[in-house]
């Protein structure tokens, strides 16, 4: 009985530190910047309406951005599923020596803190001629994204009964083929969750965002809303208005493939 | 054209030897059974062959050829896996038609094949459901429809009717057995049912400890089995096996039962003590006519437990021994279904000597006698 009330102390917990400050930013984007600097502090909007929305869009090129990082987001992502599903199904289905020092390693990488890793990658970048290019973002953020959509990949395909794909194999596919025709699709729910991870990690992404492609045809979300504030200003509300616009076409995509992450796809294959 | 021949075969997991010099030879369109104890390696055997597990040792040729290397889809083999291992995110349709898209037959093709597939085995009505709303049953006999569709040159079984019911299981036997002698391609079949093993096989494999023990037709596996493991495993209830004393005179032994003496199979090895002697119980009769005046075994006999089946009756009965010191023994009898037995009962059973299978106590290997040697082979 003790035990309830505790719970829910802690999910009220987890969802202010979650919500709140969305909350907040939603609320100011509402707000002008003269009912900002009010004290007391307003809760809702005073006079609410979309003059910072039409800000956020017509000071800075916003639309330009958000195409800017969805295109390096998704191209990014692409490309991490792409090389963690050759891994995970390395790393699960063939009899590898090693294999548990290869996940440690593959842990080890993504522990590694990024900003050691900006001056060689702007070097290499550079070397590349990919300063100031999509390419510059798309492969790191593939790179960092790689182990844990590996892990997510691995520990999925390790739950398709093995014998499913050995059936697919002598109803005549190649490995590659049961891989994609079989594990994959059974693997659906883990697909999601790696997308969801490697989307998000590279739409959020700021720092590499600003060394290796601030130029201003292709500069991403995060670093287009930085331009936002000026040298002795700092707008508040045109800045949430389009912190809100990077949030939600992210809120929408997580929720959309949310509705997809069902479990129990494998069951019903195997007896018992 | 598909003839199999496997050539001292040997698998391990790990240190443990799953199999041990397997030779087999078999002829196209031939069906085998392979039958044995849970764990004996018959699942490993067929996995073998379909190119799932590697063998470590020995080969497998297949129409001259060995295909020890050749990846499963190469090897043009269909496979009904122990436990189906069924597509979870097709529909039953596309669980069937999964094989022949792949292999790029015409979608009408398809279409029809699958249609007569799902028609014999009774599945029209669950085209459209996933595994996941399917029975154990249904769900088995879609593994076996999957199998069916694809004109494999070579059907591999795992215990295909384990999970259907009685009379499902009895319609499914007849139709598998139908569908060998109109295809006439090779089967090999794994099963714990006698009764699938009797009727669908040309030659049957009784497998104990990774070995074969004895192969051969159902009648010779029967009727000279060639250890007592094979006698012990075929046959429901099995064959009565009892180990009897011998008594050496003059080079000549002589086994004693219930007082009385029996002549024994020449014996090679005179230091033995002791020799088994098998009985099938149906060989036991209570009617002395049905000897017919053939020279027998008389014993005298308690009923200890009765279990009337319908058309027979399985009864246990202990065997009078003249004095108490001695060993007791109890065998089980099958008597005709009207034939009145109660419980304690005392009865006197006659079987024929000829009916007698003499056994080495200590190998367990059969004494041969010239008419079963050549349907013997033991391991
Ligand atoms: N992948 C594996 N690793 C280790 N041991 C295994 C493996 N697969 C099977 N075995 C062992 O090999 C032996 C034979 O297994 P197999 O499945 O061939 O038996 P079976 O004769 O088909 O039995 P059943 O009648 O119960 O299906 C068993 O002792 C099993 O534990
Ligand atoms: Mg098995």
């Amino acid at each position: 009985m003790l035990k309830l009330p505790l719970r829910w102390i802690a999910a009220a917990v987890l969802l202010i530190n979650g919500f709140f400050p969305a909350l907040w930013i939603l609320l100011t984007s509402f707000k002008s910047d003269i009912e900002l600097a009010q004290t007391p502090i307003t809760w809702l909007p005073q006079n609410p309406g979309l003059s910072n929305y039409i800000h956020a869009f017509s000071d800075q090129p916003l639309l330009l951005f958000l195409g800017n990082s969805f295109a390096v987001a998704l191209l990014s992502t692409l490309l991490t599923l792409f090389a963690a599903t050759g891994a995970a199904y390395a790393l699960t289905r063939l009899h590898l020596r090693h294999r548990g020092l290869i996940l440690t390693l593959l842990v080890a990488v993504a522990m590694f803190p990024p900003a050691t890793l900006l001056v060689p990658l702007f070097e290499i970048m550079r070397g590349l001629g990919l300063i100031n290019t999509y390419g510059a973002l798309i492969l790191p953020y593939a790179v960092q994204s790689l182990p844990v959509c590996t892990l997510v990949l691995a520990s999925f395909f390790q739950q398709v009964p093995k014998d499913i794909e050995n059936a697919a194999m002598l109803d005549g596919c190649t490995r590659l083929q049961a891989l994609y025709r079989i594990v994959l699709p059974l693997s659906a729910p883990g697909v999601f969750t790696a997308s969801i991870l490697a989307f998000v990690n590279s739409w959020d992404e700021f720092l590499l965002a600003l060394t290796l492609n601030a130029a201003p045809g292709s500069r991403t979300l995060p670093v287009g809303i930085m331009l936002y504030q000026g040298e002795f200003t700092f707008p508040w509300p045109v800045i949430s208005a389009a912190l809100v616009v990077a949030i939600v076409p992210l809120a929408i995509l997580i929720i959309v493939f949310q509705e997809r992450v069902i479990s129990g796809l494998t069951t019903g294959g195997i007896k018992g | 054209m598909a003839k199999l021949s496997l050539q001292r075969l040997g698998k391990r997991f790990a240190q443990t030897v799953i199999l041990k010099e397997i030779d087999l030879d078999i002829a196209s369109g031939e069906f085998i059974v392979l039958v044995g104890p849970s764990g004996c390696g018959k699942s490993t055997l067929l996995r073998i062959l379909a190119g799932l597990e590697e063998a470590d040792e020995g080969q497998v040729i297949l129409d001259g050829r060995s295909i020890n290397r050749l990846p499963p889809r190469e090897r043009n083999m269909a496979l009904v896996f122990q436990d189906y291992a069924l597509y979870p995110h097709k529909t039953v349709y596309d669980n069937l038609a999964f094989g022949l898209s792949i292999r790029g037959t015409q979608k009408h093709e398809i279409q029809q094949k699958v249609h007569a597939a799902a028609d014999l085995l009774q599945l029209t009505g669950l085209l459209q459901r996933k595994p996941a709303a399917l029975s154990g049953g249904q769900r088995q006999r879609v593994a076996i429809g999957r199998a069916l569709v694809r004109e494999a040159q070579l059907f591999l079984f795992d215990e295909p009717l384990s999970n259907l019911d009685a009379k499902l299981r009895t319609e499914m036997r007849m139709e598998i057995k139908r569908l060998h002698q109109r295809l006439g391609k090779t089967m090999i079949y794994v099963t714990h049912d006698q009764v699938e093993a009797m009727t669908l096989a040309d030659r049957i494999a009784v497998i104990n400890h990774g070995r074969i023990e004895q192969l051969g037709t159902p009648a010779e596996i029967y009727q000279f089995p060639a250890t007592t493991f094979v006698a012990g495993f075929m046959g429901a209830p099995p064959m009565n096996l009892l180990t009897l004393p011998l008594q050496w005179s003059a080079g000549n032994a002589t086994a004693f039962i219930a007082g009385q003496a029996l002549p024994t199979h020449p014996l090679e090895n005179t230091s033995e003590k002791e020799i088994t002697l098998g009985i099938r119980p149906e060989h036991l009769r209570i009617n002395d006519s049905t000897l017919n005046g053939q020279p027998g075994l008389l014993l005298n006999a308690a009923v200890e437990l009765v279990e009337p089946l319908g058309s027979e009756t399985i009864a246990t009965l202990r065997l009078e021994q003249p004095t108490a010191n001695l060993e007791q023994y109890t065998v089980q009898a099958r008597f005709p279904g009207n034939q009145s037995i109660s419980n304690g009962q005392n009865l006197q059973v006659h079987v024929a000597y000829a009916n007698l299978h003499w056994f080495d106590s200590n190998s367990g290997i059969r004494l041969t006698t010239s008419q079963a040697s050549s349907a013997e082979q033991v391991a």
